[in-house]
Order: structure tokens, then C-alpha cells, then sequence
């Protein structure tokens, strides 16, 4: 290959990456300031270019793509001050999608024997696995809208100081929330008074039947969800009182949602929560989300507590 | 002891931060970007190709250049020159090196007196 080939060779490469209204212009000024270059080294060195003089100053301008992109301004998906953010909310998303489809999969396909593994592996591969995917894509999509917002309106982006007092809560939210969750043990213990009242009485058999508890659920199981849930309306209830948590309820707070963490977890593989078995499924799948929010709910709390801690003078 | 490796790359730092202001400042007259480069060497701001070639380009879209093609007896050159804009940038951004040198230069002295 002759020196003129391989410059000729380089800016065909690098021109391929170029818009399509600069490829010739720019490809054309480049081989002449490279063979330039070429002939200035040739007499430095005082002896005729070659192809390894002429690699060896193509290679100091860079990757094709690299010298590609100094001819355009830069172009920034994600802000680079946004990266770490960027990559750390891929990693926890991804980790909790793959934990919910390891939970779901499980759930559908139990594991009887290590022959069953490989299948629940690809099942689990082929659905939560690749499935996860759309989450970084998700992301790219929301952080380069936000790096396009900050640039194009850095008024409306600009930084606006918290809400100081992060205690203090809703108590119309806190009440609306005890409302609804005593109305749903009501509902959930005594399905058919909600069918009565809507359908006066009428409604299908099978609907009483989709809606019937397990009897072993709620001989054995169900009081420990009822305990548990009683104390963490008692403690809203308290909350809903004094109208701002404290550093005791807010470690309550975070113990409790654990504690019903575990307790929910400890239903799924106990046996049937509800009669029917769609509906039992159902309701399963819906407690798993309930789990990962909660543990989402509580790392954020828990993190925050050792950051309220952490930021106290040392003594 | 900060190593070589920091060395060099605070030194390219400190360099990036006056290569347009360098390049403007001998564009007064129609040059192309070999002989550019030449000059700049010469007077002892050398710039990578990679560097100064890409950047002539994106400051004639800026609209600070203007550029055309000559041959002069020689193969077709594009020579770049400095538009009215590019002149009024050049002047400003030299009284902002200029500003700037001074301060640097109070700062730096008064590091010395503290040198031990």
C-alpha cells in the first residue's frame, strides 16, 4: 500500500462519519493537509514517506470516529455530571426487575428438582432477563430530555431549594390513607358485603366464589397480616395526631414496613390465600409488587435516616 | 510528588484553554491549516493536527472564519481568514487573556513570597 493509499484509505473513513453536506469538502482538505503533514515528516527525517511513516500519522490524528467528531459539535445524550445518577438507577431498576421476575417466575414454575432449573432459568432469561432492557432505554429517553430541557430552557431547569421541613405530613393524606386501608381489610375479610352492595344480592355465584379466603389462610395465617397491620394503622393514626413524624416513628415506620415485608413474603409460598386459584395468583403477583415497593420505600427512609446521622457535628 | 502523567495532563489543560485564542490571533491573514500550524509551532504553541484542523472547521460554522479555496500555482489549499465577527471576538477574547494574564501573574508572585 502506498502512503497516498493509506491516507486515502483514513479519510474515506473518517469522511463516512461525517454529515453528507461535509463528506467531500472536508475529505478533500484533509487528504491535502495530511499529505502536508506526510511531506514535512518525509523531509525532517530526510528520507522518501512510506507507509509506516504515513500509518504512524494517521494514527496520531486518531480514530476515524474520533476525528469525525471534532468536525461536528459535540453531541452529549447524557449529561456527563448525569452518569453516575444515570448508571446507578439502571443498576437498581434492573436488579429490581430481574428480582420480580425471579419471584414471578418462581411462582409459576416451582423448582421440584435441580432437572427443573435450567427450564425456570430460560423461562426467567427469555421474559424478566432481556425483558429488563426497556429500563436503561427508559432512561437514555428521560435523561437526554432533561440534558435538552437544561440546555434549551436553563431558566425553567434551574435549581430550586427543597422543601426544608420534610416531616411534616399531609394529615388528609395520612387519614385518607387509614380510610382506605381499613375499608380494604373490611372488603378483603367480607367480600360478599361489598357484592351486596353494588349488586343488591344479586350477584353471579361465581363471583362469591372468586372472592371466597382460603380456610387455612384465615385460620392460621390471616391474624399475623391483621396484627401487623393493625400496628401500622396505629402508628399513621399517630402520626395523623401530631401531624409530623419524630426520629422514633420515623425507625417505627421503617421497622413496621419490614416486619410486613416479611410477613407478606412469608404468605406467598404458605398456601393459597384466596379459594380460587385466579384469583389467588392474581393477588400473589400483586403482593410481590407490594413487597419490592415497600423495600424500595424503606432502603429510601433507611438511607435517609443515616444521612440525617451522618450530617450531626461529632462529638 | 505529583507524578509526570498529572503533569502532562494539567499542562494540556492549561494549553486547551488559549488554542482558539491562538489560532485567531494569525488568522489576521489567509492562512491554511498547514501553514498555520507551522506558525504556531514556530512561535512555540504547537497544536496537534487532530486538534487544529477540526477546529478551523467548527469556527468557520461558528461564522469567526471565513474560508475559500486557493490554488496559487500549487494544489487547491483552503485558506481561512477571520470574518468581521471573528476580528471583534479576537479583539475581546484578547483583553480577556490579557486581564486574565495580569491576574494570574499577582496571584502566582504572591505564591512565591510564600514559598518557604
Amino acid at each position: 500500500m502506498t502512503p497516498d493509499d493509506l491516507i486515502r484509505s483514513y479519510v474515506d473513513d473518517v469522511a463516512r462519519l461525517l454529515p453528507r453536506g461535509q463528506r467531500r469538502d472536508v475529505a478533500f482538505e484533509l487528504r491535502t493537509l495530511l499529505a502536508d503533514e506526510l511531506a514535512a515528516k518525509a523531509a525532517e527525517t530526510g528520507r522518501p514517506a512510506d507507509e509506516e511513516m504515513a500509518r504512524e500519522l494517521v494514527l496520531a490524528f486518531g480514530r476515524p470516529a474520533d476525528a469525525a467528531a471534532r468536525f461536528h459539535p459535540v453531541l452529549t445524550i447524557v449529561d456527563p455530571a448525569d452518569s453516575r445518577r444515570f448508571l446507578r438507577l439502571t443498576l437498581i431498576g434492573m436488579a429490581l426487575i430481574w428480582l420480580l421476575g425471579l419471584m414471578d417466575t418462581v411462582l409459576r414454575h416451582p423448582v421440584a428438582s435441580a432437572s427443573d432449573l435450567p427450564g425456570v432459568l430460560g423461562i426467567l432469561w427469555t421474559g424478566a432477563g432481556v425483558g429488563a432492557l426497556w429500563w436503561p432505554g427508559l432512561l437514555v429517553v428521560c435523561f437526554a430530555a432533561g440534558a435538552w430541557l437544561r440546555r434549551n430552557r436553563p431558566e425553567r431547569a434551574a435549581w430550586k431549594p427543597r422543601r426544608t421541613d420534610r416531616d411534616r405530613i399531609s394529615r388528609f393524606g395520612y387519614l385518607a390513607a387509614v380510610a382506605a386501608a381499613v375499608c380494604g381489610l373490611l372488603v378483603l375479610f367480607n367480600p360478599a358485603t361489598l357484592l351486596d352492595y353494588f349488586y343488591g344480592g344479586r350477584a353471579a355465584p361465581g363471583a362469591y366464589q372468586a372472592l371466597a379466603l382460603d380456610e387455612d389462610f384465615l385460620r392460621h395465617r390471616a391474624p399475623w397480616l391483621v396484627a401487623v397491620m393493625t400496628l401500622h394503622l396505629g402508628l399513621y393514626a399517630v402520626l395523623v395526631v401530631r401531624g409530623r413524624r419524630q426520629p422514633l416513628t420515623r425507625r417505627i415506620d421503617i421497622g413496621l414496613t419490614l416486619v410486613m415485608c416479611g410477613v407478606l413474603t412469608w404468605l406467598l409460598p404458605g398456601g393459597d390465600i384466596f379459594a380460587a386459584e385466579p384469583t389467588d395468583q392474581t393477588v400473589k403477583g400483586v403482593i410481590v409488587l407490594i413487597v419490592v415497593g415497600s423495600l424500595a420505600d424503606a432502603a429510601l427512609k433507611a438511607r435517609r435516616e443515616l444521612r440525617r446521622a451522618a450530617y450531626l457535628p461529632a462529638a | 510528588m505529583v507524578s509526570g502523567d498529572a503533569y502532562d495532563k494539567l499542562e494540556l489543560e492549561l494549553r486547551r484553554g488559549v488554542v482558539v485564542l491562538a489560532a485567531l490571533s494569525q488568522l489576521h491573514t489567509a492562512r491554511y491549516g498547514y501553514e498555520l500550524r507551522q506558525s504556531l509551532s514556530e512561535s512555540g504553541m504547537p497544536i496537534e493536527e487532530g486538534t487544529l484542523y477540526p477546529l478551523l472547521r467548527r469556527l468557520e460554522s461558528q461564522g469567526v472564519l471565513t474560508s475559500e479555496w486557493r490554488t496559487d500555482g500549487g494544489p487547491p489549499r483552503r485558506y481561512y481568514v477571520l470574518s468581521a465577527d471573528g476580528r471583534e471576538l479576537c479583539k475581546r477574547l484578547t483583553a480577556a487573556w490579557r486581564g486574565l494574564n495580569g491576574t494570574m501573574d499577582l496571584l502566582l508572585k504572591g505564591g512565591e513570597r510564600h514559598d518557604p
